[in-house]
């Protein structure tokens, strides 16, 4: 069939979707058909298998696992994870909702500027966060030159907590201030309004009517906080804070029996399940409804009179902190590197290494994740059910287990792949699979349903209306899906290290390498070249977004 | 007077047109008005001007003498005492009904015990007892609509305004809630205005009408002067859908010449013999008489219930462009005409009502 036909069928395929009022989806079968069941099923498995894997080792050891539990260094290194996450998650909601307010409701010179600024920080990859923070304040750091050279011998100490909080608390904030800023926008303005007429101040209706519905978004954006500071292990490693992802890496390199670092990795995991569980439940309870209907109306932006540049001088503070030092960190070591005439700058094979793993690693994704996603949006039931579970369940690994239970299983069955790229692949999709399931879901809950009735009648058979109807309708998605797939795996660091071929180099590895030898300008380039990447990604997740917002907007009016 | 705006210009930003033009208004103590229109034409902007939600390009706001919107001048709305009822309610979810209601008392200072008595009588005063600790998301829509209006009420204010309040209830509770709302503004005392767009309710609930039509208004006064005596062709066909026809003052006293013919007319213009005007008659004010001096034929008709609405070709005088003319009518259901019946018609002279064009 040539494109044209093709747009034409679609055309009437979409006019009639529209006059058939109701749904008669009941003609899809209700069972789901037995093609797609054996890919789903390995798939969903072959995520499942790593970590069960590590279960039935652990369970086999002779080493008493409750002694290995009640290790000392266990203990602290639970505390030093409750800790920081604890605190992470508290400093950013600090910053973030006053952020939040300030840029959605308050006219304050450079509103327009820092609403954009401040999330922006978003694309600095945790690696590079760190790469930044030591090399500019850590001994031979730049801002410990400038007090150098201002006769001022002194060096903050960095290490540690201290260090790791502000780091991931700079990192992070963007999560609370994303979730709380869309929630203030979207949030019924009459009842701010209603609060206004009734007597209260904007700052009492702040705390009165806008603060209690936002605990939805704040804890939204909390629980994702806390679980990006407990899974992360670029920053916490080169802080050199003991929490479960650096001391896992640490066991695995050190120690010849691995299996201490396997416990450590279940009990990571099962802190991250649980956040994840709590943010499902938090997702659920979410459905503050809004009494009755209305125009939506935008809010008269308050004007703050003379403490305007109060909200300028609070949004560049965090700017300052969060994106311009990290930011001219990098262009630092870039000109340095540049005058002194260092020739490698980068290693080209790196980047290449990057690139073609990562292009790899998107187009395996999203195709493992596309019967995945048909099954669990076109049929509701326990199975499909448990299937998006598991495949959702992969936003708890964090890439340091993944890595660890496929050493591990590499190591005893798959000798074969141990340390290939193809295992290195299949870390990725494990860990990817979640993002480009959701993309596609979205994508695939948007689409009329009427448009598949209607292809029904016409008479197009299941399979064609897959294949003429849904794919192509669902190319957007599958772009995007790709796209952030692919942007993603070219941030990953812990996987790529454990599991890369001998010898392997990506961008994320020679940043690594390059700041734990002090050797800062060698990094610069490829954090820039990351930060340029992590850039698109966060384009992606913002252009699909509106999308979703403008098309939701078509289908309300 | 409570309520006092004067030049009001108001564009919204990237709209063409504005969405209020021109308006002068003021407001006595205790009245009770609807501001008619329909959809679009600036009404619940009207209101949010008043209550402070929006300022003004121009004009100039004064509550109860003080100027509170003008140039330089600009008074927050939690500082205008004026209650709002909103068209989607804009009960807080997170509150129980007592809550909601005791919210806008928090600013004030009085006794917890006033509180008490003042929130205990409102509740009362609304019908709600025995609900103040339901959520507002378990009530039906009337319940919802109390509450707001409680809300509302309870702060004593200069003012209330309710934008739209029985639109989303359904036909029965819509009358129901119309005579209760407006009991109980009535009870509390307090100024109140209503909008909608539907001339119905305006005519029944309020004491003063105030129509709009696109960002202006178009004619101010009591129902019945609104009803029975549009000054616009827009008043006269938005409020009880009248034939519209052009004619001309006659010589003879009081006659109007029209394409239906001479028709005599009311006496209240001061309108010289010759000059073209616009004149309204209503469909149920013209009456089918034998002895009539308009004839026509049954072109179609509308059963709708309590009468059937019929479309009368009237052949026009000969100097007339148009051979033909429609006119609407009513007849009762019980007169059993057919499509092309012969009529002849007759209109009172008191319901040819002259429109100043
Ligand atoms: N926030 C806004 N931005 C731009 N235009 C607006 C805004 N609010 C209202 N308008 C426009 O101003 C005009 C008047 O709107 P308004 O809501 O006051 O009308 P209304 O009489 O209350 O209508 P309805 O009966 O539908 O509620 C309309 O043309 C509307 O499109
Ligand atoms: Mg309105």
């Amino acid at each position: 069939m040539s494109e044209n036909t093709f747009s034409l069928n679609l055309k009437t395929v979409n006019q009639i979707a529209q006059k058939t009022g109701h749904s008669i989806k009941n003609m899809w079968p209700s069972r789901i058909p037995l093609i797609l069941i054996p890919p789903v099923l390995i798939i969903t498995l072959s995520l499942a298998v790593p970590l069960i894997y590590l279960v039935i080792r652990l369970l086999q050891t002779d080493a008493s696992i409750w002694n290995l539990l009640l290790r000392q260094q266990t203990l602290q290194a639970l505390l030093n994870t409750l800790l920081l996450s604890g605190a992470v998650t508290i400093s950013s909601i600090i910053i973030a909702v006053p952020l939040a307010w300030l840029t959605v409701r308050i006219d304050f010179p450079g509103r327009k500027l820092f609403s954009i600024l401040t999330i922006v920080p978003l694309v600095i990859p945790s690696l590079i966060g760190g790469f930044t923070f030591i090399s500019a304040f850590g001994r031979g750091g730049f801002i410990h030159q400038l007090l150098q050279w201002l006769n001022i011998n002194f060096v903050p100490d960095i290490y540690g907590f201290g260090g790791a909080w502000i780091l991931l608390t700079l990192l992070c904030y963007p999560y609370v201030l994303l979730t709380v800023r869309s929630a203030l926008m979207n949030m019924d303005q009459s009842q701010i309004e209603a609060a206004r007429t009734m007597g209260l101040n904007p700052l009492k209706t702040f705390f009165k009517v806008t603060l209690p519905k936002l605990k939805p978004a704040v804890t939204a954006g909390g629980l994702l906080i806390a679980l990006y500071t407990i899974s992360d292990f670029a920053a916490v490693s080169l802080l050199q804070y003991n929490t479960f992802t650096r001391l896992i890496y640490i066991e695995y390199q050190t120690s010849f029996n691995r299996i201490y670092a396997a416990v450590l990795a279940l009990l990571l995991v099962m802190m991250s399940l649980i956040i994840v569980s709590l943010e499902m439940k938090n997702q659920n309870n979410n459905h503050y409804y809004s009494v009755g209907a209305g125009t939506k109306r935008h809010l008269m932006k308050i004007t703050p009179g003379k403490w305007k540049w109060l909200g300028t001088g609070f949004c560049s503070l965090v700017v300052l902190f969060s994106l311009i030092l990290p930011a001219g960190t990098i262009i630092y070591w870039i000109f340095r590197g540049l005058r002194q005439g260092e020739e490698l700058i980068i290693r080209p094979e790196a980047a290449f290494n990057s690139f073609y793993v990562s292009f790899l690693a998107a187009i395996l994704t999203v195709s493992s994740a596309l019967p995945i996603a048909l099954v669990s949006t076109h049929y509701k039931s326990k199975f499909s059910g448990f299937i998006q579970n598991i495949a959702y369940a992969g936003y708890a690994l964090p890439g340091i287990v993944v890595a660890l239970s496929l050493v591990f299983f590499g190591a005893n069955y798959g000798r074969l792949f141990y340390q290939t790229l193809p295992l290195l692949l299949f870390a990725y999709v494990i860990l990817f699979l979640p993002q480009a399931l959701g993309t596609l879901r979205s994508s695939l809950l948007q689409l009329n349903p009427h448009i598949e009735d209607a292809g029904l009648i016409i008479g197009f058979s299941r399979m064609q209306i897959l294949h003429k109807i849904i794919l192509p309708l669902l190319k957007p998605g599958i772009l995007s899906g790709a796209a952030l797939v692919f942007l993603t795996s070219m941030k990953e660091l812990p996987a790529t290290m454990l599991l890369g071929p001998i010898g392997f180099r990506s961008l994320t590895t020679e940043i690594w390498n390059a700041t734990i030898e002090a050797f800062y300008t060698r990094a610069a380039v490829p954090a820039l070249i990351l930060i340029i990447i992590s850039s698109f990604s966060l384009a992606i997740i913002f252009k699909r977004k509106e999308d979703t917002e403008q098309k939701c907007q078509l289908q309300e009016s | 007077m409570i309520i006092n705006l004067k030049n009001i210009l108001k564009t919204y930003p990237e709209c063409e047109s504005p969405a209020l033009n021109n308006i002068n208004l003021s407001i006595k103590s205790g009245e009770i008005i609807t501001l008619l229109g329909p959809s679009g034409c600036g009404k619940t902007t009207l209101l949010r001007l008043i209550a402070g939600l929006e300022k003004p390009d121009q004009g100039e706001i004064y509550i109860k003498n003080n100027q509170v919107t003008g140039n330089q001048i600009w008074v927050p709305p939690e500082k205008r005492e004026v209650g709002m009822v909103f068209q989607d309610f804009a009960l807080f979810p997170h509150l129980n009904v007592q809550q909601n209601i005791a919210f806008a008392l928090q600013n004030m200072k009085i006794s917890e015990e006033q509180k008490k008595n003042k929130i205990n009588s409102i509740i009362k005063l609304v019908g709600l007892s025995g609900l103040s600790s339901q959520n507002p998301a378990d009530l039906s829509g009337g319940q919802q609509q109390r509450v707001a209006l409680a809300r509302a009420l309870i702060q004593d204010p200069l003012l209330v305004m309710l934008d739209e309040p029985f639109n989303n209830l359904d036909m029965n509770l819509r009358s129901k809630m119309q005579k209760e709302i407006t009991n109980i503004i009535h009870k509390s005392g307090t100024t109140a205005v209503f909008v909608t767009h539907n001339q119905k309710e305006a005519l029944s609930i309020s004491n003063k009408v105030i129509v709009m039509d696109k960002g202006q208004i178009e004619q101010k006064g009591t129902p019945r002067q609104i009803y029975e005596k549009p000054k616009t062709k827009f008043v006269a066909s938005f409020v009880g859908q009248s034939n519209i026809l052009s004619g001309t003052i006659g010589k003879e006293k009081n006659t109007v010449i029209t394409p239906l013919g001479r028709l005599s007319c009311r006496t209240d213009h001061n309108k010289k013999p010759g000059t073209r005007v616009d004149l309204s008659i209503k469909p149920e004010d013209i009456k089918i008489n034998s002895s009539g001096s308009i004839q026509g034929t049954i072109l179609s008709q509308k059963y709708k219930g309590q009468y059937v609405e019929a479309v009368i070709s009237i052949k026009t005088s000969s100097n007339t462009k148009s051979p033909n003319k429609n006119l609407n009518i009513y007849l009762t259901p019980d007169d059993s005409y057919k499509k092309g019946d012969k009529l002849s018609l007759s209109i009172p002279p008191k319901n040819v009502n002259i429109i100043s064009s």
